[in-house]
């Protein structure tokens, strides 16, 4: 099919894959930047992963491929896993990569057994139940673009309001404690978030390419701006924009009747591109700023050490 | 000579268990226990190549050599993203692999929409067909191929131990002494995506990705002794793999996810032990004793 710019505003699909990835962008990238400034983010992988055994658990007691049953069945058990990592790290010297790595492999490891376990009791409804895992932007309702922004709305309006709580226990959680707030709450508070982020995520991106969409952004962001807040806003608006435009494009290039490119792949490597241009040409932090910087530097070295010889 | 098929199960388990052990504990301890699951990831564009590149056979050898090629560019991009100071180690890490992961479903999706050439024949390998595909000497083909492997980590860990022990835990006074540890790092890491590889093919990337780092996690909790550790957790990996095949036949379950899941209840058993330990040991110092 051939596109215009104008279908993205009339046609009803188009509109709604176009704008449920923008609101998954802009969702996943602002709470992407807790998880990267953890030093945790590879948090949404684990999450995606860990969700595993919870979808097959769902499955199991409802029966049904119900998308909502599943969806809340993955999310408790990716909640749980990353609540684990949590205590991991509060009860272990173990780090936070260990932390993250131990469940996320033994979460999936019980999910694939539980998986086949299903698989082996004949029931024909568990055809399709992995493919929850890998997303597909295209079945994208008008429905649930709405659903993504009373969540999206729901996980930004926690985020605006306890800003400053969250700010003080990320950076400094011994003064957080000392000042007597809940540091435990209010670190797993953003990571639940995320976790909602991620299930949103997975119904269009996928499991593996969801860890982008928590990453790249925040990296870009990082790059133009010191402050939090800053960094929030722009990984939103470097989300929402990895997220339409990789949809459209995905539509875009898509031959007739073929496959087409997969939207959240594409995705994926637009976020990329972004945080690499802003790694590359960012002013301050950018590598090329940097070696610019050096050069002015060393030249400036050399002229004052000819001018001490004269 | 033909071996009974739970023999050559279990076996490959411990052989994938030990191989993964031995350089996942210093991955563990250098902070980059999740470069396994990158490299199993970001193996996708690698193995299309492969594929691309042998006519269209699904070899299995210019697969893995494909595969070992782009879990080595995982590591290198990775690690030169991390060096330029802009991007933590694990940040670096999420945005390498997801990119190239997402280049091999594009690849995928354009050129191979209607070749078996997914994610299930590659990365969730089937352990239970170990005991079909027979390689040198009659032995099973995956007892070959990820037993050599686990011997030439065992050399490595075994002829370099002092430095590996002094650039992980010090690197600043292993360069002081002479010898380089971005070398040594650069040596370990490419066995780790040696080692993924060639285990992912016998196994699944779960189990591998499991491999590499739980074990090693339940032993650090357990002792502070690297070399303790290295024991512990070997011992870990075997006493799994046994009762994770048995759990596996019981429940008619995937045997790889079973052993993943035994894996993490022996993890669970060790960190409900040292709070435990540590709970007394904070008692006894109040008391003063």
């Amino acid at each position: 099919m051939t596109l215009s710019p104008a279908d993205f505003f009339t046609d009803y699909t188009l509109r709604s894959i176009v704008l449920g990835s923008a609101l998954l962008g802009l969702v996943a990238g602002t709470l992407g930047c807790f998880s990267v400034l953890r030093r945790q983010s590879l948090i949404g992988d684990t999450v995606a992963h860990a969700a595993l055994p919870g979808i097959c658990a769902a499955f199991l007691l409802t029966g049904t491929r119900d998308t909502l049953g599943l969806l809340v069945g993955g999310g408790l058990s990716g909640l749980l896993a990353s609540l684990l990592a949590l205590a991991i790290l509060r009860y272990s010297r173990l780090k936070e990569d260990v932390a993250l790595g131990v469940t996320f492999s033994t979460f999936f490891g019980i999910g694939i057994a539980l998986l086949t376990a299903i698989g082996q009791s004949g029931n024909a409804a568990q055809a399709g139940l992995e493919g929850f895992l890998f997303g597909q932007a295209a079945a994208l309702t008008a429905g649930d673009v709405a659903r993504f922004a009373v969540l999206g709305a729901l996980a930004l309006g926690t985020v605006a309001a306890l800003h400053k709580e969250f700010q003080i226990s990320l950076f400094d959680p011994d003064y957080a404690a000392v000042q007597g707030w809940p540091v435990a709450g209010l670190t797993a508070l953003p990571t639940a978030l995320t976790v909602l982020a991620v299930m949103l995520g997975l119904q269009t991106v996928g499991v593996v390419l969801m860890a982008a969409m928590l990453i790249a952004p925040a990296v870009a962001a990082r790059q133009w701006t010191r402050g939090l807040g800053g960094m929030l806003r722009l990984a939103g608006v470097f989300g929402a924009l990895s997220g339409g435009l990789g949809a459209a494009l995905s539509l875009a290039f898509s031959p007739a009747g073929g496959a087409g490119l997969p939207t959240g792949a594409v995705t994926v490597l637009t976020a990329t591109a972004l945080a690499v241009l802003s790694l590359l040409l960012a002013p301050g932090r950018g590598l090329l700023a940097g070696l610019a910087r050096q050069r002015r530097a060393r030249a400036r070295l050399l002229g004052d050490l000819a001018g001490r010889q004269r | 000579m033909t071996l009974p098929f739970d023999l050559v199960i279990v076996g490959t388990a411990v052989l994938v268990a030990w191989a993964c052990t031995l350089p996942g504990l210093f991955l563990v301890l250098r902070r980059q226990a999740l470069l396994g699951d990158a490299i199993s990831h970001a193996a996708l564009p690698g193995i299309v190549a492969g594929y691309w590149l042998s006519g269209g056979s699904l070899a299995t050898l210019p697969a893995l050599v494909g595969a070992s090629l782009s879990g080595l560019l995982t590591v290198g991009l990775s690690a030169l993203i991390a060096r330029s100071g802009r991007v933590k180690e694990d940040a670096a890490l999420g945005l390498v692999f997801p990119a190239l992961f997402a280049a091999g479903v594009i690849a995928v999706s354009l050129n191979y929409g209607n070749v078996h050439l997914d994610l299930d024949a590659v990365l969730y390998g089937e352990i239970a067909y170990t005991p079909f595909r027979t390689g040198w000497l009659g032995l099973p083909a995956a007892w070959v191929l990820v037993g050599g492997m686990g011997l030439v980590n065992a050399l490595f860990v075994g002829g370099l131990y002092k430095e590996l022990k002094l650039s992980t835990f010090d690197p600043g006074l292993a360069r002081t002494l002479g010898f380089s540890p971005r070398l040594l790092s650069g040596a370990l890491l490419t066995l780790v995506a040696l080692t993924v590889v060639a285990a992912f093919d016998a196994v699944g990337a779960v189990l591998v990705v499991a491999f590499l780092i739980v074990p090693s996690a339940t032993a650090l909790l357990l002792t502070r002794r690297l070399g303790t550790a290295l024991a512990l957790a070997l011992g870990a990996g075997l006493s799994a793999s046994v009762l994770g095949y048995v759990v596996a036949l019981a429940l008619d379950a995937s045997i790889t996810g079973a052993v993943a899941g035994v894996l993490g209840l022996q993890f669970v058993l060790a960190l409900a032990a040292q709070a435990f330990r540590a709970r007394r040991v904070r008692g006894r110092a109040v008391l003063g004793r």
